[in-house]
């Protein structure tokens, strides 16, 4: 390497590493182009560290744009892509987004920022673990426009990438986060201001109990499904319209814990087990708002816990009950309140003409003083027979609503599209 | 371009064509390769440079001197603005020379493994071939002609990523 050699190609024999650092520094389309600068230059760029991908032609062009781009993601070699930047004027469907910006992440993408058309606000992104188990976002995501996010962990996964992704997208309103297993290391803090949907699916987790802490000033729909092993912290959570959950909660008083924090929500379905024991009973919260309750799966200790349920509910309207086993109804002391004022249509779902639903729904028509429609859902196997039986038991009792009518619906299965009188 | 001054330690560096350059040890330990070798102590009195010549050295000294001089950022979290100035408006003077010299420069530091001076470099190059067609390049770049791909070769590597030569 002296000067006398002037004429030579000195860079051809730099390391592959110091080529790339080069065309990382260039246009992405730039760094393309010299892969026919000469045999050694031929698959230099597929080790660029820094993808661009500038689109603003008109449409018909577009096709050709996303295949160069899943060409040159598919083509790139680069242990860790440091930037990956999408600029487009067009509307990149959704599912095409979702794979490069999963495709990015798989390349252990540290910036990413899209840029892109109007509509383009949706997008999915996978995780595949172990594969990605390096994945270290070092740096900044950028995705102004997402507003639907749609996360899917499979495996476990550091959870700051996670929240690195949401952190990058300030426009969001619906996120969709399926975790099969999260390491409880540290609190799991939504602080999301534009957040309008949240559900949230954890299918594992470690057995430390840390806390999943919601600021979500907007929120108006809450799902919770899974296993719950952390405490759930609600620090704002003031525009709750309806919660839905069907996670159990692994440790005593999670699950009473969590139900305080739904309280202001008018819409509550609750599917059991959810983790609520007898010592909790006298802890449910007032719901003051409360118009719609469903309770799902097997409610547990039977009917006990129905009747201090809707005692917390006293403006309800619309109750919707499924699979109501267990003891024997044991008759309350006192009528809920929304019985005597409010509750106006009831549900009852896969209904066995037995003695303790006859006694349960006595104590429903004897006491419900609104009511204007009771409807017994069952399958086939509920014959005619029994529907004139149990028609006749429930008119063994005064009915404190004279305008109540019972309607029996049959189905094969118990959704609530069956629901026509 | 020796370096005479002050008592700090001094090391000795010697380039391909044999000139001598002495030096304070810590415009030295810019390069981690040299840092490295005085660490593990396989640094003797004269470190010789079989590869650089010493023009490319003298340049490359010149370098680290005034970084070596600069406040380091992680001394400083708010480092002096001006200081970050004077040394951008430095290394722009300073890559203000021919192709040839700047791959001598880049092919050193690799060497004696000066990341700031790598990257300095290879943002002069990526600059001065940014835009440019293939062609162009191979003239900036002095890519020797037996290295060029076939006209076959060539065509293929168009076709795969057609779109990028649009």
């Amino acid at each position: 390497m002296t000067s006398k050699s002037k004429s030579v190609d000195r860079l051809s024999s730099l390391h592959e590493e110091i080529l790339s650092r080069i065309l990382s520094l260039i246009p992405t389309k730039s760094a393309v182009q010299t892969s026919i600068l000469s045999k050694r230059w031929r698959h230099t760029w597929t080790l660029v560290h820094n993808l661009e991908f500038d689109y603003i032609h008109s449409s018909p062009e577009l096709d050709r744009f996303i295949k160069y781009v899943d060409h040159v993601l598919h083509l790139c070699k680069t242990p860790q892509i440091k930037n990956f930047r999408l600029n487009s004027n067009e509307n990149i469907p959704v599912s095409t987004m979702s794979k490069w910006i999963t495709e990015a992440l798989r390349l252990n993408v540290s910036e990413l920022e899209s840029l892109h058309g109007k509509d383009s606000h949706k997008v999915k992104i996978t995780f595949y673990y172990p594969v990605s188990h390096s994945l270290d976002l070092q740096s900044s995501v950028n995705l102004p426009c997402v507003k639907i996010l749609e996360i899917v962990i499979i495996l476990n996964g550091p959870s700051d990438n996670v929240f690195k992704i949401i952190g990058g997208c300030p426009v969001l309103e619906n996120l969709s986060l399926r975790v099969s297993s999260w390491n409880n290391k540290e609190d799991y803090y939504f602080k999301i201001p534009t957040l309008k949907r949240l559900e949230l699916s954890i299918s594992d987790s470690t057995t430390i109990i840390k806390n999943i802490v919601l600021n979500v000033p907007k929120l108006e729909y809450l799902f919770v499904d899974g296993i719950l092993y952390s405490h759930v912290v609600i620090e704002d959570m003031s525009s709750l319209v309806e919660a839905k959950s069907s996670c159990e909660a692994r440790y005593d008083h999670l699950g009473i814990e969590f139900l305080k924090g739904l309280s202001k929500a008018k819409i509550l379905s609750l599917t059991f087990p959810f983790g609520i024991t007898l010592e909790d009973l006298h802890d449910i919260p007032k719901f003051s708002n409360l118009k719609q309750l469903e309770l799902n799966g097997s409610v547990g200790w039977g009917y006990e816990l129905i009747p201090q349920i809707l005692n917390c509910c006293s403006k309800l309207e619309h109750l919707c009950i499924e699979k109501p086993r267990g003891v024997c109804w044991k008759k309350p002391a006192y009528v809920p309140t929304c019985m005597l004022m409010n509750l106006k249509t009831m549900k009852y779902t896969e209904t066995r003409a037995c003695d303790s639903n006859i006694e349960f729904l006595h104590f429903m028509l004897g006491n419900s003083k609104v009511l204007k429609v009771v409807t017994i859902m069952s399958d086939n196997m509920f014959s005619q027979l029994s529907e004139e039986w149990m028609r006749e038991q429930l008119s063994m009792v005064p009915w404190a609503s004279k305008d109540c009518q019972i309607h029996f619906v049959r189905s094969q299965i118990y959704p609530a599209t069956s629901l026509i009188s | 371009m020796s370096t005479s001054s002050s008592s700090s330690k001094k090391i000795v560096l010697k380039s391909a064509d044999n000139e001598t350059f002495e030096i304070d040890e810590i415009v030295a330990l810019e390069s981690q390769a040299i840092k490295n070798m005085i660490e593990d102590e396989c640094a003797d009195n004269v470190i010789p440079l079989g590869n650089i010549d010493s023009k490319t050295l003298s340049k490359i000294i010149e370098y680290c001197k005034k970084h070596a001089e600069s406040p380091k950022k992680d001394d400083n979290a708010d480092i002096d603005e001006k200081a970050v100035e004077d040394l951008k408006s430095f290394d722009a003077e300073f890559a203000k020379v021919d192709m040839p010299l700047i791959q001598d420069i880049l092919m050193a530091a690799n060497f004696l493994n000066i990341d700031n001076l790598i990257g300095l470099m290879c943002r002069t190059i990526a600059d001065r071939i940014k835009g440019k067609t293939p062609e162009e390049i191979r003239k900036i770049l002095n890519i020797n002609k037996n290295d060029l791909l076939s006209p076959e070769q060539e065509a293929k590597a168009r076709e795969e990523n057609s779109w990028a030569f649009d």
